[in-house]
C-alpha cells in the first residue's frame, strides 16, 4: 500500500451488518464465507459474521478456530450445550451489534436475492424476508400436524408462520433486539411480520430453496410446540382462570340446589345437607382463590422480561479485519479511503 | 478565451476551526509558500470546535460502527499525547447502558473487547447514581475531555510560527474555479489561489461550492450545568436509543449536557433554509435525564451554547461519523472538508500527506 486510496462501498448508507450463522455438525465452508464477505462488503460499510457454535463436537470446534485464524470479521460463540436451533439464532441476535442482522445459510444462490432484498430497504422497511416457492420435505403426517399446529398458533396469537419458510431474514437492529428479548422469539423468526411499527416486506423468489428440514424427533417437536404456545400466549392460563371461575359459579349454584332440596324434600338423609354445603362451599372458595391467583400470576408473568438461559463458554474472534487500515474519511460518493500502514504513520 | 492569471497565494483555507487550522498547518508543512486561513469569526475555534461535548473519543461511542470506533481507538493515544496541555483527565467516564438500549450490556462489553478498549463494570457507589429500573449496567471507561480554549491558544501560536496568514473577521467565498485554481473573495476583495479548502462545517454548502454529498443540518443546543456534588469528577453517557450525556466542559469549568431528543431544535437539508429562533430546552433535558440519574434534579443550569451541526445525509441512519473530503466537480483544486470528531484529525492528515498536489 502506498497511500490513501478508495475502496468500494456501494451501499455506504446501508450501515453495518451482522450475519448470524448457527453451526452444529458441519463448519461453514471457508469459500462461502469469503464470497459472502466480499458481496456484503460491497453492500454495507462493515460486516461481521457471528457464528453460534451450538454444542459442537471437537472436530467442528477446531475447524471454527482455524476459520477465525484465516478469515476476517468472524466471531464465534461456543455454547456449552446443544440448544434448539431457533433458540441458537436468538443467541446470535442477542450478541450481534450491526445496524442490520441477517439470518441465513451461506448458499451462493441466495446472493442475488440478497442484493434485491437490500435494495428494498431504501423504501424504509425494517424487516425484509426472502422466501422461495418450495416447501421443505417432511413426512405427510408431520406436514399435516405442523399445519394444524401453525393454525392453532395463529388462532391463539394472531401471528402467521411463513410457509414456505424464509431463506433470508434481514432485520433492523431494533427489530433484532425486539425478537431477542421476546418470549416468543423462536416463532417470531418464522413469521413474516414481527410487531406493529416495524414495516415488513416478504419477497418471493421462484426457485429459492429453503433451509433443509431439521428433524427434532416426535418428543422434541411436541415439547417445542407446547412450549412455544404457552410462552407466546396467555390463553392457557386465562382458560384455567375461567374454568376456575365457572367451577366457583357451579359450586354456588349447587349450594342453592342443596338448600332447595333441604327446604322442599321431606326425606333428606340426615347430614347430607351439611356435608354437601361444606363441599360446595369449599369448592367455591378454592375456585375463587385459584381464579384470583391465576390472574395475579398472569400479571407477574407479563411484568417479567423474558430471559433465555444459555451459557457462552468460549468466544473467538478473527485475528484480522477486512478493512483494518480504512481511514474515517469519505469522498463525495461515500467511498472510504485507506490509510498508510501503522508502521509508516508518524 | 483569456487564460486565468497565476495564483496570488498557494492556498486559501476558509474556516478556522480545528480541521481548518490543521489543514493550513499541513499545507505549509507540505511546502506551500503562502497559505491564508480565513474565518468570519474574530477568533479561531469559535464555532463547532467549541460548541460540542468536548469529548475525546476512544471508540466507546460507536458500538454500531466498528470502522469509526476502531479509528477513534487508534487515534486516541496519539491525540492525548500531542494535546496533553488541553486534556482534562482525572474524572471517571461512565457509559451506562439503558434497558431497551440498541446495544445491550453484554454487547457493549464484547464490543469494547473487540476494539481493545478498557472497560469494567462500575463499583456500587457509582451504580447508585442510576435508576436500576431504567439502567441495566454501567461501565467505567477510559475517555477524557478537551479544553477548546487551550487548543485554540496552542493552534494560534503554531499558525503564527508556521507562517500561516490568519485573517479573522473575514468572510470567504469561492466565486469560480478552473483546473488551475480558484477565484475567491475575502471580505469582498478578490484573490486567486492555487488551492481552496472549504472547511466551514455547517456553511459547507453556502460558500459557493456545490456538494455532491448532501448535508443535514441541525440547530443544536449544548446546555451548560453545574451538577450536584455527586457528579464532581464524573462524566456520564447513557446509551443507546435513549441517549444523553453529561461531561466535564473544561473551557467553562462546568458540565455540558446534551440529549438526543432535546439537543436538536430544528433540522433541514435545503442549503437555503436556516434555523429559526428557539427557546432553551435545558429543563426538559434535566427532567428526562433525572429519570435515569435522579441526582441530576439538583443540577443548576448555567446557560446554553447553540450552533448549527452538520452530518452527512448518507450516514445519518447509522452511527458512522466519517470525515468528508470532497473534491469539487468543477475543479479538483477546490476541496470541501467536513470534520466530524477532532480526534480523527490524523486520518485527514494522512489523506493530505498522500494527496496528488500536482
Amino acid at each position: 500500500m502506498t497511500g490513501p486510496e478508495a475502496i468500494p462501498s456501494a451501499g455506504a448508507s446501508a450501515g453495518s451488518v451482522s450475519v448470524v450463522i448457527v453451526v452444529e455438525e458441519t463448519p461453514p465452508d471457508a469459500a462461502a464465507l469469503t464470497s459472502w464477505g466480499e458481496a456484503l462488503a460491497a453492500l454495507f460499510n462493515d460486516t461481521e459474521f457471528v457464528l453460534i457454535a451450538n454444542g459442537v463436537p471437537s472436530g467442528v470446534a477446531l475447524a471454527l478456530e482455524a476459520l477465525t485464524g484465516n478469515l476476517p470479521d468472524i466471531t464465534v460463540h461456543f455454547l456449552a450445550e446443544r440448544i434448539d436451533h431457533d433458540t441458537a439464532y436468538l443467541v446470535g441476535l442477542d450478541t450481534a451489534v450491526g445496524d442490520w442482522v441477517l439470518l441465513t445459510e451461506l448458499r451462493t444462490d441466495r446472493l442475488r436475492a440478497l442484493r434485491d432484498v437490500i435494495a428494498r430497504l431504501a423504501e424504509g422497511y425494517q424487516v425484509a424476508i426472502a422466501v422461495g416457492d418450495e416447501s421443505r420435505e417432511h413426512s405427510p403426517i408431520y406436514s399435516v400436524l405442523a399445519r394444524l399446529y401453525f393454525r392453532l398458533y395463529r388462532l391463539s396469537t394472531g401471528r402467521a408462520v411463513l410457509v414456505p419458510p424464509a431463506a433470508l431474514r434481514l432485520y433492523a437492529r431494533a427489530v433484532a433486539l425486539y425478537i431477542a428479548g421476546s418470549s416468543e422469539g423462536e416463532m417470531l423468526i418464522k413469521a413474516g411480520s414481527i410487531a406493529g411499527g416495524f414495516p415488513a416486506v416478504v419477497l418471493r423468489y421462484p426457485g429459492l430453496a429453503a433451509d433443509p428440514p431439521r428433524w427434532r424427533g416426535l418428543r422434541g417437536s411436541i415439547a417445542k410446540g407446547v412450549h412455544e404456545l404457552l410462552s407466546a400466549s396467555a390463553l392457557p392460563l386465562r382458560m384455567a382462570s375461567l374454568v376456575a371461575l365457572a367451577t366457583g359459579v357451579l359450586s354456588l349454584l349447587y349450594s342453592l340446589y342443596v338448600v332447595g332440596v333441604y327446604m322442599l324434600k321431606p326425606d333428606v338423609l340426615q347430614g347430607w345437607t351439611t356435608l354437601s354445603l361444606q363441599i360446595s362451599g369449599m369448592m367455591f372458595l378454592f375456585s375463587l382463590l385459584f381464579a384470583l391467583m391465576a390472574e395475579y400470576v398472569l400479571g407477574i408473568y407479563r411484568g417479567i422480561s423474558p430471559r433465555r438461559r444459555y451459557v457462552i463458554v468460549r468466544e473467538l474472534r478473527s485475528r484480522r479485519q477486512r478493512q483494518p487500515d480504512r481511514l474515517n474519511v469519505v469522498d463525495g460518493s461515500g467511498v472510504f479511503r485507506l490509510g498508510m500502514p501503522v508502521e509508516n504513520t508518524p | 478565451m483569456s487564460r486565468p492569471h497565476p495564483p496570488d497565494v498557494d492556498a486559501v483555507v476558509i474556516g478556522a476551526g480545528f480541521f481548518g487550522c490543521h489543514i493550513a498547518l499541513e499545507l505549509r508543512r507540505l511546502g506551500m509558500e503562502r497559505v491564508i486561513l480565513a474565518d468570519r469569526e474574530a477568533g479561531i475555534l469559535r464555532r463547532a470546535s467549541y460548541v460540542n461535548q468536548a469529548r475525546v473519543h476512544n471508540g466507546y461511542h460507536y458500538p454500531r460502527s466498528l470502522g469509526t470506533a476502531s479509528r477513534s481507538r487508534r487515534n486516541f493515544p496519539r491525540f492525548c499525547a500531542e494535546h496533553s496541555f488541553a486534556i482534562t483527565g482525572g474524572f471517571e467516564s461512565i457509559y451506562a447502558i439503558a434497558r431497551h438500549s440498541l446495544v445491550g450490556a453484554s454487547q457493549f462489553a464484547a464490543f469494547c473487547a473487540s476494539i481493545d478498549a478498557p472497560c469494567r463494570e462500575s463499583p456500587a457507589h457509582l451504580r447508585r447514581l442510576f435508576d436500576s429500573d431504567l439502567v441495566d449496567t454501567a461501565f467505567i471507561v477510559n475517555e477524557v475531555a478537551f479544553d477548546a480554549a487551550a487548543l485554540a491558544d496552542d493552534l494560534l501560536a503554531r499558525l503564527s510560527a508556521a507562517g500561516v496568514e490568519l485573517r479573522l473577521s473575514t468572510a470567504g467565498r469561492i466565486e469560480a474555479a478552473d483546473p488551475a485554481g480558484a477565484d475567491l473573495s475575502l471580505n469582498g476583495s478578490p484573490l486567486r489561489a492555487g488551492w481552496a479548502f472549504n472547511c466551514t462545517y455547517a456553511a459547507l454548502d453556502d460558500v459557493g461550492v456545490r456538494l455532491a454529498c448532501p448535508l443535514k443540518k441541525e440547530l443544536a443546543e449544548i446546555a451548560l450545568i453545574l451538577p450536584s456534588p455527586v457528579f464532581a469528577g464524573i462524566g456520564v453517557t447513557i446509551m443507546d436509543g435513549p441517549f444523553f450525556s453529561t461531561m466535564p466542559f473544561p473551557a467553562r469549568k462546568c458540565h455540558s449536557l446534551s440529549h438526543v431528543r432535546y439537543t436538536p431544535h430544528a433540522a433541514w437539508i435545503d442549503p437555503n433554509e436556516a434555523a429559526t429562533s428557539t427557546h432553551s430546552r435545558v429543563t426538559k433535558m434535566l427532567r428526562d435525564g433525572a429519570r435515569y440519574m435522579p441526582p441530576l434534579t439538583r443540577a443548576r443550569p448555567l446557560g446554553s451554547l447553540y450552533d448549527v451541526k452538520a452530518v452527512l445525509l448518507s450516514t445519518e441512519r447509522d452511527d458512522a461519523r466519517p470525515i468528508l473530503f470532497e473534491s469539487s466537480a468543477v475543479s479538483r483544486r477546490v476541496i470541501s472538508v467536513l470534520g466530524a470528531k477532532i480526534d480523527n484529525i490524523y486520518d485527514l492528515l494522512d489523506v493530505l500527506a498522500h494527496h496528488d498536489w500536482s
